[in-house]
Protein backbone atom coordinates (compact mmCIF):
# COMPACT_ATOMS: atom_id res chain seq x y z
CA UNK A 1 0.00 0.00 0.00
CA UNK A 2 2.48 2.56 -1.08
CA UNK A 3 0.28 4.33 -3.35
CA UNK A 4 -2.34 7.38 -2.29
CA UNK A 5 -6.18 6.06 -1.74
CA UNK A 6 -8.54 7.50 -4.05
CA UNK A 7 -10.94 9.20 -2.09
CA UNK A 8 -14.38 8.27 -2.54
CA UNK A 9 -15.20 12.08 -3.77
CA UNK A 10 -12.17 11.57 -6.22
CA UNK A 11 -14.30 8.28 -7.99
CA UNK A 12 -17.00 10.03 -8.08
CA UNK A 13 -15.81 13.21 -9.38
CA UNK A 14 -14.38 11.10 -12.35
CA UNK A 15 -17.80 9.63 -13.18
CA UNK A 16 -19.06 12.94 -13.14
CA UNK A 17 -16.60 14.05 -15.80
CA UNK A 18 -17.17 10.55 -18.06
CA UNK A 19 -21.21 11.42 -18.15
CA UNK A 20 -20.25 15.09 -18.83
CA UNK A 21 -17.80 13.68 -21.33
CA UNK A 22 -20.45 12.17 -24.13
CA UNK A 23 -20.96 15.09 -25.70
CA UNK A 24 -24.01 17.17 -25.46
CA UNK A 25 -24.92 16.96 -29.62
CA UNK A 26 -24.83 13.35 -29.11
CA UNK A 27 -26.98 12.92 -26.16
CA UNK A 28 -29.24 15.49 -27.95
CA UNK A 29 -29.31 13.00 -31.33
CA UNK A 30 -29.96 9.98 -29.16
CA UNK A 31 -32.95 11.59 -27.63
CA UNK A 32 -34.77 12.79 -30.37
CA UNK A 33 -34.20 9.66 -32.15
CA UNK A 34 -36.06 7.76 -29.86
CA UNK A 35 -38.62 10.38 -29.23
CA UNK A 36 -39.23 10.26 -33.59
CA UNK A 37 -39.51 6.71 -33.16
CA UNK A 38 -41.97 6.81 -30.45
CA UNK A 39 -44.32 9.20 -32.74
CA UNK A 40 -43.55 7.07 -36.26
CA UNK A 41 -45.08 3.82 -34.17
CA UNK A 42 -47.81 6.08 -32.76
CA UNK A 43 -48.53 7.36 -36.66
CA UNK A 44 -47.99 4.14 -38.23
CA UNK A 45 -50.63 2.15 -36.08
CA UNK A 46 -52.96 5.05 -36.38
CA UNK A 47 -52.96 7.08 -39.94
CA UNK A 48 -51.06 3.84 -41.86
CA UNK A 49 -52.69 1.39 -41.25
CA UNK A 50 -55.84 1.88 -38.66
CA UNK A 51 -55.73 -0.59 -35.93
CA UNK A 52 -57.62 2.07 -34.01
CA UNK A 53 -60.36 4.26 -34.49
CA UNK A 54 -59.34 7.90 -34.28
CA UNK A 55 -61.79 8.22 -31.56
CA UNK A 56 -59.95 6.03 -29.43
CA UNK A 57 -56.44 6.88 -30.58
CA UNK A 58 -56.12 9.74 -32.66
CA UNK A 59 -52.91 9.90 -35.07
CA UNK A 60 -50.17 11.92 -33.40
CA UNK A 61 -50.79 14.53 -36.60
CA UNK A 62 -54.20 14.70 -35.28
CA UNK A 63 -52.67 15.55 -32.06
CA UNK A 64 -50.31 18.13 -32.81
CA UNK A 65 -52.96 20.04 -34.76
CA UNK A 66 -54.91 19.92 -31.61
CA UNK A 67 -51.94 21.30 -29.65
CA UNK A 68 -51.81 24.06 -32.02
CA UNK A 69 -55.25 25.16 -31.50
CA UNK A 70 -55.24 24.94 -27.90
CA UNK A 71 -52.29 26.65 -27.17
CA UNK A 72 -52.85 29.21 -29.77
CA UNK A 73 -56.50 29.56 -31.09
CA UNK A 74 -58.52 28.01 -27.93
CA UNK A 75 -61.91 29.49 -29.35
CA UNK A 76 -61.72 27.24 -32.46
CA UNK A 77 -62.64 24.17 -30.25
CA UNK A 78 -65.45 25.07 -28.72
CA UNK A 79 -67.42 21.86 -29.11
CA UNK A 80 -71.07 21.74 -29.44
CA UNK A 81 -71.62 19.54 -26.07
CA UNK A 82 -71.34 22.71 -23.67
CA UNK A 83 -68.93 25.71 -22.71
CA UNK A 84 -65.46 24.01 -22.90
CA UNK A 85 -62.75 26.17 -21.62
CA UNK A 86 -59.94 24.94 -24.37
CA UNK A 87 -57.22 27.37 -23.12
CA UNK A 88 -54.36 25.36 -22.56
CA UNK A 89 -51.67 28.16 -21.65
CA UNK A 90 -54.68 29.11 -18.92
CA UNK A 91 -55.05 25.68 -17.63
CA UNK A 92 -51.16 24.91 -17.46
CA UNK A 93 -50.33 28.18 -15.36
CA UNK A 94 -53.37 27.24 -13.19
CA UNK A 95 -52.29 23.72 -12.24
CA UNK A 96 -48.43 25.22 -12.02
CA UNK A 97 -49.66 27.91 -10.09
CA UNK A 98 -51.41 25.63 -7.25
CA UNK A 99 -48.35 23.05 -7.20
CA UNK A 100 -46.29 25.73 -6.27
CA UNK A 101 -49.05 26.87 -3.50
CA UNK A 102 -48.96 23.63 -1.88
CA UNK A 103 -45.89 22.76 -2.39
CA UNK A 104 -44.31 25.53 -0.43
CA UNK A 105 -46.68 25.20 2.50
CA UNK A 106 -45.81 21.27 2.27
CA UNK A 107 -41.93 22.26 2.38
CA UNK A 108 -42.06 24.73 4.84
CA UNK A 109 -44.60 22.66 7.40
CA UNK A 110 -42.38 19.37 6.82
CA UNK A 111 -38.46 20.58 6.98
CA UNK A 112 -39.16 21.87 10.70
CA UNK A 113 -40.87 19.01 11.83
CA UNK A 114 -38.67 16.67 10.48
CA UNK A 115 -35.67 18.32 11.67
CA UNK A 116 -37.55 17.87 15.16
CA UNK A 117 -38.31 14.51 14.60
CA UNK A 118 -34.57 13.53 13.89
CA UNK A 119 -32.86 15.38 16.35
CA UNK A 120 -35.35 14.46 19.32
CA UNK A 121 -34.99 11.22 20.46
CA UNK A 122 -37.71 11.59 22.65
CA UNK A 123 -40.46 12.97 20.42
CA UNK A 124 -40.14 10.02 17.87
CA UNK A 125 -41.75 6.89 20.27
CA UNK A 126 -44.96 9.12 20.60
CA UNK A 127 -45.22 10.62 17.22
CA UNK A 128 -43.53 7.66 14.97
CA UNK A 129 -46.93 5.96 14.83
CA UNK A 130 -48.90 8.82 13.77
CA UNK A 131 -46.99 9.01 10.89
CA UNK A 132 -46.67 5.37 10.29
CA UNK A 133 -50.16 4.99 9.87
CA UNK A 134 -50.96 8.29 8.20
CA UNK A 135 -48.13 7.49 5.57
CA UNK A 136 -49.98 4.83 3.46
CA UNK A 137 -52.58 6.34 3.16
CA UNK A 138 -52.07 8.48 -0.98
CA UNK A 139 -53.37 12.00 -0.76
CA UNK A 140 -56.14 10.94 -3.26
CA UNK A 141 -58.20 9.18 -0.69
CA UNK A 142 -57.84 12.40 1.21
CA UNK A 143 -60.25 14.13 -1.89
CA UNK A 144 -63.85 12.84 -0.15
CA UNK A 145 -62.91 14.73 3.04
CA UNK A 146 -61.00 17.25 1.52
CA UNK A 147 -64.33 18.22 -0.38
CA UNK A 148 -66.11 17.94 2.50
CA UNK A 149 -63.96 19.96 4.82
CA UNK A 150 -63.27 23.00 1.98
CA UNK A 151 -65.97 22.62 -0.80
CA UNK A 152 -64.61 22.19 -4.23
CA UNK A 153 -61.93 24.86 -4.96
CA UNK A 154 -58.39 26.60 -4.26
CA UNK A 155 -58.20 25.35 -0.62
CA UNK A 156 -59.09 21.25 -1.49
CA UNK A 157 -56.37 21.05 -3.88
CA UNK A 158 -53.80 23.00 -2.04
CA UNK A 159 -54.78 20.55 0.93
CA UNK A 160 -53.89 17.82 -0.78
CA UNK A 161 -51.34 19.20 -2.63
CA UNK A 162 -49.66 20.15 0.13
CA UNK A 163 -49.98 16.36 1.55
CA UNK A 164 -48.54 15.16 -1.88
CA UNK A 165 -45.52 17.53 -0.89
CA UNK A 166 -45.62 17.18 2.80
CA UNK A 167 -44.59 12.95 3.39
CA UNK A 168 -41.38 12.83 0.84
CA UNK A 169 -39.96 15.73 2.11
CA UNK A 170 -40.76 14.92 5.79
CA UNK A 171 -39.18 11.41 5.42
CA UNK A 172 -36.08 12.82 3.43
CA UNK A 173 -35.82 15.70 6.00
CA UNK A 174 -35.67 12.60 8.53
CA UNK A 175 -33.56 10.54 6.80
CA UNK A 176 -31.40 13.24 5.45
CA UNK A 177 -30.48 14.33 9.61
CA UNK A 178 -29.81 11.04 10.60
CA UNK A 179 -27.61 10.53 7.75
CA UNK A 180 -25.32 13.33 9.23
CA UNK A 181 -22.42 11.62 10.62
CA UNK A 182 -21.90 12.33 14.16
CA UNK A 183 -18.26 13.62 14.12
CA UNK A 184 -19.53 16.37 11.90
CA UNK A 185 -21.53 17.39 15.38
CA UNK A 186 -18.81 16.70 17.52
CA UNK A 187 -16.15 18.29 15.75
CA UNK A 188 -18.41 21.28 15.76
CA UNK A 189 -19.33 20.82 19.39
CA UNK A 190 -15.35 20.87 20.12
CA UNK A 191 -14.70 24.11 18.18
CA UNK A 192 -17.57 26.36 19.80
CA UNK A 193 -20.79 25.73 18.18
CA UNK A 194 -23.99 26.13 20.25
CA UNK A 195 -26.66 23.47 19.10
CA UNK A 196 -28.34 25.31 17.39
CA UNK A 197 -25.10 26.78 15.38
CA UNK A 198 -24.63 23.29 15.11
CA UNK A 199 -27.91 22.96 13.35
CA UNK A 200 -27.65 25.40 11.30
CA UNK A 201 -23.80 25.69 9.88
CA UNK A 202 -23.17 22.14 10.33
CA UNK A 203 -26.05 19.62 10.18
CA UNK A 204 -28.40 21.26 7.71
CA UNK A 205 -25.39 22.40 5.10
CA UNK A 206 -24.35 18.67 5.34
CA UNK A 207 -28.05 17.25 5.23
CA UNK A 208 -28.67 19.14 1.15
CA UNK A 209 -27.84 16.18 -0.39
CA UNK A 210 -30.93 14.54 0.91
CA UNK A 211 -33.05 17.91 1.22
CA UNK A 212 -32.89 18.65 -2.53
CA UNK A 213 -33.94 14.96 -3.55
CA UNK A 214 -36.71 15.59 -0.72
CA UNK A 215 -37.45 18.99 -2.64
CA UNK A 216 -37.48 16.82 -5.98
CA UNK A 217 -39.61 13.90 -5.05
CA UNK A 218 -42.12 16.03 -3.58
CA UNK A 219 -42.46 18.38 -6.18
CA UNK A 220 -43.32 15.29 -8.72
CA UNK A 221 -45.91 13.84 -6.13
CA UNK A 222 -47.24 17.39 -5.62
CA UNK A 223 -47.14 17.14 -9.62
CA UNK A 224 -49.33 14.14 -9.50
CA UNK A 225 -51.72 14.90 -6.80
CA UNK A 226 -52.72 18.06 -8.39
CA UNK A 227 -54.01 16.29 -11.78
CA UNK A 228 -55.71 13.65 -9.59
CA UNK A 229 -57.08 16.50 -7.47
CA UNK A 230 -58.34 18.16 -10.38
CA UNK A 231 -60.31 15.27 -12.32
CA UNK A 232 -62.39 15.73 -9.28
CA UNK A 233 -62.95 18.77 -7.37
CA UNK A 234 -61.92 21.73 -10.00
CA UNK A 235 -63.17 23.62 -12.67
CA UNK A 236 -60.32 24.90 -13.78
CA UNK A 237 -56.69 23.08 -14.45
CA UNK A 238 -54.73 20.66 -16.60
CA UNK A 239 -56.66 17.55 -15.04
CA UNK A 240 -60.02 19.55 -15.81
CA UNK A 241 -58.97 20.10 -19.14
CA UNK A 242 -58.50 16.52 -19.86
CA UNK A 243 -61.67 15.16 -17.71
CA UNK A 244 -63.74 17.59 -19.84
CA UNK A 245 -62.41 16.52 -22.93
CA UNK A 246 -63.08 13.39 -22.06
CA UNK A 247 -66.78 14.41 -21.51
CA UNK A 248 -67.24 15.53 -24.95
CA UNK A 249 -64.69 12.73 -26.04
CA UNK A 250 -62.20 14.95 -27.39
CA UNK A 251 -58.81 12.15 -27.57
CA UNK A 252 -57.11 14.26 -28.86
CA UNK A 253 -57.41 17.22 -26.47
CA UNK A 254 -57.28 14.32 -23.75
CA UNK A 255 -53.51 13.60 -24.87
CA UNK A 256 -52.41 17.08 -25.74
CA UNK A 257 -53.08 17.82 -21.85
CA UNK A 258 -51.55 14.81 -20.67
CA UNK A 259 -48.26 15.62 -22.73
CA UNK A 260 -48.44 19.36 -20.90
CA UNK A 261 -48.47 17.67 -17.71
CA UNK A 262 -45.28 15.69 -18.91
CA UNK A 263 -43.71 18.48 -20.38
CA UNK A 264 -43.89 20.32 -17.05
CA UNK A 265 -43.07 18.04 -14.75
CA UNK A 266 -39.49 17.72 -16.38
CA UNK A 267 -39.20 20.93 -16.77
CA UNK A 268 -39.50 21.54 -13.12
CA UNK A 269 -37.65 18.27 -12.19
CA UNK A 270 -34.98 19.71 -14.37
CA UNK A 271 -35.11 23.33 -12.79
CA UNK A 272 -34.24 21.26 -9.12
CA UNK A 273 -31.31 19.47 -10.66
CA UNK A 274 -30.10 22.46 -11.98
CA UNK A 275 -30.28 24.31 -8.68
CA UNK A 276 -28.87 21.63 -6.60
CA UNK A 277 -25.86 21.40 -8.91
CA UNK A 278 -25.29 24.91 -8.60
CA UNK A 279 -26.02 25.05 -4.93
CA UNK A 280 -24.12 22.20 -4.08
CA UNK A 281 -20.74 21.17 -6.60
CA UNK A 282 -19.78 18.08 -5.79
CA UNK B 1 4.96 22.69 35.96
CA UNK B 2 1.30 22.40 36.81
CA UNK B 3 -1.22 19.77 36.09
CA UNK B 4 -3.67 21.24 33.50
CA UNK B 5 -6.35 17.63 32.86
CA UNK B 6 -6.67 15.42 35.17
CA UNK B 7 -8.45 12.06 35.38
CA UNK B 8 -9.80 10.22 38.36
CA UNK B 9 -10.77 6.77 38.51
CA UNK B 10 -12.88 6.81 35.38
CA UNK B 11 -14.93 3.52 34.30
CA UNK B 12 -17.18 3.45 31.41
CA UNK B 13 -19.90 1.09 30.83
CA UNK B 14 -21.71 0.26 27.89
CA UNK B 15 -24.73 -1.60 27.36
CA UNK B 16 -23.98 -5.07 25.37
CA UNK B 17 -26.07 -8.11 23.95
CA UNK B 18 -24.05 -10.45 25.69
CA UNK B 19 -24.90 -11.90 28.44
CA UNK B 20 -24.74 -9.98 31.09
CA UNK B 21 -26.49 -7.04 29.34
CA UNK B 22 -23.45 -4.75 29.45
CA UNK B 23 -19.48 -4.63 28.71
CA UNK B 24 -16.95 -2.83 31.09
CA UNK B 25 -14.83 -0.48 28.75
CA UNK B 26 -12.77 1.07 30.80
CA UNK B 27 -12.22 0.42 34.65
CA UNK B 28 -10.90 2.80 37.35
CA UNK B 29 -8.22 5.02 34.59
CA UNK B 30 -6.35 7.45 36.38
CA UNK B 31 -4.03 10.18 34.78
CA UNK B 32 -2.71 13.73 34.71
CA UNK B 33 -1.46 15.26 31.77
CA UNK B 34 0.80 18.85 32.48
CA UNK B 35 0.71 21.72 30.47
CA UNK B 36 2.69 22.03 27.31
CA UNK B 37 2.88 18.21 27.69
CA UNK B 38 2.92 15.32 24.62
CA UNK B 39 1.27 12.38 26.18
CA UNK B 40 0.44 9.40 23.72
CA UNK B 41 -1.87 6.59 24.76
CA UNK B 42 -0.87 3.25 22.96
CA UNK B 43 -2.83 0.02 23.32
CA UNK B 44 -4.32 -3.02 21.61
CA UNK B 45 -7.50 -2.64 20.12
CA UNK B 46 -10.57 -2.97 22.03
CA UNK B 47 -8.48 -1.83 25.04
CA UNK B 48 -11.22 1.13 25.47
CA UNK B 49 -8.45 4.20 24.23
CA UNK B 50 -10.39 5.65 21.92
CA UNK B 51 -13.62 5.75 24.50
CA UNK B 52 -11.11 7.42 27.04
CA UNK B 53 -10.60 9.97 24.37
CA UNK B 54 -14.32 10.84 23.62
CA UNK B 55 -14.90 11.23 27.30
CA UNK B 56 -11.90 13.45 28.03
CA UNK B 57 -13.68 15.02 24.58
CA UNK B 58 -16.46 15.69 26.45
CA UNK B 59 -18.48 13.58 23.84
CA UNK B 60 -19.41 10.67 26.42
CA UNK B 61 -20.09 10.90 29.91
CA UNK B 62 -17.91 8.22 32.42
CA UNK B 63 -20.27 5.96 34.46
CA UNK B 64 -17.66 6.52 36.85
CA UNK B 65 -15.08 8.88 37.89
CA UNK B 66 -14.04 12.80 37.36
CA UNK B 67 -12.19 14.63 35.02
CA UNK B 68 -10.71 17.96 35.45
CA UNK B 69 -9.27 20.31 32.79
CA UNK B 70 -7.57 23.62 34.42
CA UNK B 71 -9.04 22.85 37.80
CA UNK B 72 -12.21 23.16 35.91
CA UNK B 73 -14.88 20.04 35.28
CA UNK B 74 -15.02 18.59 31.94
CA UNK B 75 -19.23 18.75 31.44
CA UNK B 76 -19.56 18.33 27.65
CA UNK B 77 -17.59 19.16 24.61
CA UNK B 78 -16.08 22.50 24.73
CA UNK B 79 -13.98 24.33 23.03
CA UNK B 80 -11.23 23.93 25.19
CA UNK B 81 -10.71 20.66 23.82
CA UNK B 82 -9.42 20.55 20.38
CA UNK B 83 -10.31 17.11 18.19
CA UNK B 84 -9.22 15.78 15.37
CA UNK B 85 -11.07 12.56 14.44
CA UNK B 86 -9.55 9.31 12.59
CA UNK B 87 -12.64 9.75 10.33
CA UNK B 88 -12.54 12.50 7.78
CA UNK B 89 -14.80 15.46 9.63
CA UNK B 90 -13.78 18.07 7.77
CA UNK B 91 -16.93 19.99 6.40
CA UNK B 92 -16.83 19.13 2.83
CA UNK B 93 -19.10 21.84 1.91
CA UNK B 94 -16.58 24.37 3.31
CA UNK B 95 -13.29 25.28 1.67
CA UNK B 96 -10.11 25.09 3.40
CA UNK B 97 -10.08 28.49 5.07
CA UNK B 98 -13.41 28.10 5.71
CA UNK B 99 -13.21 24.95 7.55
CA UNK B 100 -10.21 26.65 9.84
CA UNK B 101 -12.11 29.42 10.52
CA UNK B 102 -15.51 27.83 11.16
CA UNK B 103 -14.86 27.68 15.60
CA UNK B 104 -13.64 31.69 15.12
CA UNK B 105 -16.53 32.32 12.81
CA UNK B 106 -19.22 30.59 16.04
CA UNK B 107 -17.25 32.32 18.67
CA UNK B 108 -17.68 35.71 16.98
CA UNK B 109 -14.14 36.63 15.86
CA UNK B 110 -14.18 39.34 13.67
CA UNK B 111 -13.17 38.93 9.83
CA UNK B 112 -10.23 40.62 10.50
CA UNK B 113 -9.22 37.96 12.83
CA UNK B 114 -10.07 35.36 11.54
CA UNK B 115 -7.98 35.81 8.31
CA UNK B 116 -5.30 36.52 10.52
CA UNK B 117 -5.90 33.62 12.72
CA UNK B 118 -5.96 31.08 9.66
CA UNK B 119 -3.32 32.54 7.44
CA UNK B 120 -1.02 32.04 10.88
CA UNK B 121 -2.40 28.04 10.86
CA UNK B 122 -2.61 27.21 7.40
CA UNK B 123 1.30 28.08 7.27
CA UNK B 124 1.54 25.98 10.22
CA UNK B 125 0.16 22.84 8.44
CA UNK B 126 2.06 23.87 5.25
CA UNK B 127 -1.28 24.51 3.52
CA UNK B 128 -0.92 28.12 2.08
CA UNK B 129 -1.76 27.35 -0.94
CA UNK B 130 -4.45 25.46 -0.43
CA UNK B 131 -6.80 28.21 0.84
CA UNK B 132 -9.70 28.07 -1.45
CA UNK B 133 -9.46 24.13 -2.48
CA UNK B 134 -12.19 22.35 -1.14
CA UNK B 135 -11.78 19.46 1.00
CA UNK B 136 -12.59 17.06 -1.42
CA UNK B 137 -10.07 18.09 -3.84
CA UNK B 138 -7.15 17.29 -1.18
CA UNK B 139 -5.38 13.81 -0.51
CA UNK B 140 -6.32 12.35 3.15
CA UNK B 141 -3.13 13.42 4.60
CA UNK B 142 -3.62 16.75 3.35
CA UNK B 143 -7.29 16.80 4.87
CA UNK B 144 -5.78 15.38 8.57
CA UNK B 145 -3.44 18.49 8.21
CA UNK B 146 -6.57 21.10 7.66
CA UNK B 147 -8.05 19.12 10.44
CA UNK B 148 -5.46 19.70 12.87
CA UNK B 149 -5.37 23.55 11.63
CA UNK B 150 -8.91 23.93 12.76
CA UNK B 151 -8.22 22.62 15.84
CA UNK B 152 -5.43 24.64 16.79
CA UNK B 153 -7.05 28.02 14.75
CA UNK B 154 -9.88 28.61 18.40
CA UNK B 155 -5.95 28.12 20.77
CA UNK B 156 -7.94 25.16 23.19
CA UNK B 157 -6.08 24.02 25.95
CA UNK B 158 -5.57 20.52 25.33
CA UNK B 159 -5.25 19.07 21.69
CA UNK B 160 -6.81 15.61 21.34
CA UNK B 161 -5.54 13.46 18.52
CA UNK B 162 -7.96 10.30 18.04
CA UNK B 163 -5.56 8.06 15.96
CA UNK B 164 -5.50 11.21 13.39
CA UNK B 165 -3.43 9.39 10.63
CA UNK B 166 -4.79 5.75 11.30
CA UNK B 167 -6.44 5.72 7.85
CA UNK B 168 -3.76 6.81 6.04
CA UNK B 169 -1.13 4.52 4.18
CA UNK B 170 2.10 3.83 5.83
CA UNK B 171 4.40 6.30 3.99
CA UNK B 172 1.61 9.43 4.01
CA UNK B 173 1.53 8.43 8.07
CA UNK B 174 5.05 8.96 8.43
CA UNK B 175 5.81 11.64 6.74
CA UNK B 176 2.50 12.65 8.79
CA UNK B 177 3.97 12.10 12.46
CA UNK B 178 7.10 14.39 11.52
CA UNK B 179 4.65 16.97 10.07
CA UNK B 180 2.95 16.61 13.78
CA UNK B 181 6.34 17.04 15.41
CA UNK B 182 7.50 20.05 13.71
CA UNK B 183 4.42 21.76 14.53
CA UNK B 184 4.63 20.91 17.89
CA UNK B 185 8.15 22.26 18.16
CA UNK B 186 6.76 25.12 16.92
CA UNK B 187 3.58 25.15 19.34
CA UNK B 188 4.50 23.49 22.59
CA UNK B 189 0.22 22.68 22.46
CA UNK B 190 -0.15 19.95 25.05
CA UNK B 191 -1.51 17.01 23.71
CA UNK B 192 -3.13 13.57 24.03
CA UNK B 193 -2.46 11.10 21.19
CA UNK B 194 -4.52 7.82 20.90
CA UNK B 195 -2.81 5.80 18.41
CA UNK B 196 -2.08 1.91 17.85
CA UNK B 197 1.54 2.81 16.20
CA UNK B 198 4.34 2.81 19.12
CA UNK B 199 6.91 3.98 16.78
CA UNK B 200 4.36 7.21 16.10
CA UNK B 201 3.87 7.21 20.02
CA UNK B 202 7.88 7.46 20.74
CA UNK B 203 8.74 9.93 17.68
CA UNK B 204 6.30 12.91 19.21
CA UNK B 205 5.78 11.66 23.17
CA UNK B 206 7.13 13.16 26.43
CA UNK B 207 5.02 9.98 27.98
CA UNK B 208 3.58 6.65 26.71
CA UNK B 209 0.54 5.55 28.09
CA UNK B 210 0.14 1.90 27.79
CA UNK B 211 -3.30 0.62 28.01
CA UNK B 212 -4.52 -2.96 28.60
CA UNK B 213 -7.57 -5.05 27.49
CA UNK B 214 -10.47 -6.14 29.93
CA UNK B 215 -10.37 -4.50 31.66
CA UNK B 216 -8.64 -1.06 29.86
CA UNK B 217 -7.29 0.34 31.78
CA UNK B 218 -3.67 2.19 32.11
CA UNK B 219 -1.17 -0.12 33.15
CA UNK B 220 2.45 1.53 32.39
CA UNK B 221 3.64 5.50 32.45
CA UNK B 222 6.70 5.44 30.14
CA UNK B 223 8.60 9.21 29.82
CA UNK B 224 10.57 9.05 26.37
CA UNK B 225 13.68 10.76 27.40
CA UNK B 226 15.14 10.75 23.88
CA UNK B 227 16.61 13.92 22.38
CA UNK B 228 14.30 15.35 19.62
CA UNK B 229 13.84 15.01 16.91
CA UNK B 230 13.73 11.17 17.30
CA UNK B 231 14.80 8.65 14.60
CA UNK B 232 13.54 5.39 14.84
CA UNK B 233 17.30 4.62 13.76
CA UNK B 234 18.50 4.98 17.09
CA UNK B 235 19.29 2.13 18.90
CA UNK B 236 17.58 3.67 22.25
CA UNK B 237 14.70 4.18 19.75
CA UNK B 238 14.29 0.84 19.10
CA UNK B 239 15.13 -0.63 22.66
CA UNK B 240 12.22 1.74 23.94
CA UNK B 241 10.15 0.27 21.01
CA UNK B 242 10.69 -3.21 21.92
CA UNK B 243 10.46 -3.14 25.50
CA UNK B 244 6.55 -1.34 25.19
CA UNK B 245 5.70 -4.06 22.51
CA UNK B 246 6.88 -6.38 24.98
CA UNK B 247 4.90 -4.84 27.52
CA UNK B 248 1.73 -4.91 25.30
CA UNK B 249 2.53 -8.72 23.92
CA UNK B 250 2.66 -9.78 27.54
CA UNK B 251 -0.73 -8.22 28.33
CA UNK B 252 -2.23 -9.81 25.43
CA UNK B 253 -0.58 -13.51 26.50
CA UNK B 254 -2.40 -13.24 29.92
CA UNK B 255 -5.88 -12.72 28.64
CA UNK B 256 -5.15 -16.00 25.77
Amino acid sequence: MTHQPISRDARYRRRIARLRAMSTPVKVIKGTLSILIVALVWWAVTDAMRLFTPLVLPSPITVAKAAWQLLFDPELRLFSGGVYNGNLIGHALVSTGRVILGFSVGVIVAVPLGVLLARSRRLEPYVDPVLQILRPIPPIAWTPLAILWFGIGLEAIVFLIFLGAFWPMLLNTISGIREVPPILGRAAASLGASRRQTLFTVVLPAAIPFLFTGLRLSFGSAWITIVAAELIAASEGLGYLIMNARRILAAPDIIVGMLMIGLLGLTFDRLFRALERRLYAP
Amino acid sequence: MCELLTASRISKVFESKNLLGWVRALHDVSLAVKENEFVSIVGPSGCGKTTLLSIIGGFEKPSAGELFLGGEPIDGPSRDRGFVFQADALFHWLSVEQNVAYGLRVQGYTRAQQREIVERNLALVGLTGFRTSMPGELSGGMRQRVAIARALATDPKILLLDEPFGALDVLTRKKMQNELAGIWDRTHKTVILVTHSIEEAIVLSDRILVMTKSPGTVRHSLAVELGRPRSPRDPQFRELELSITELIMDELGDEE
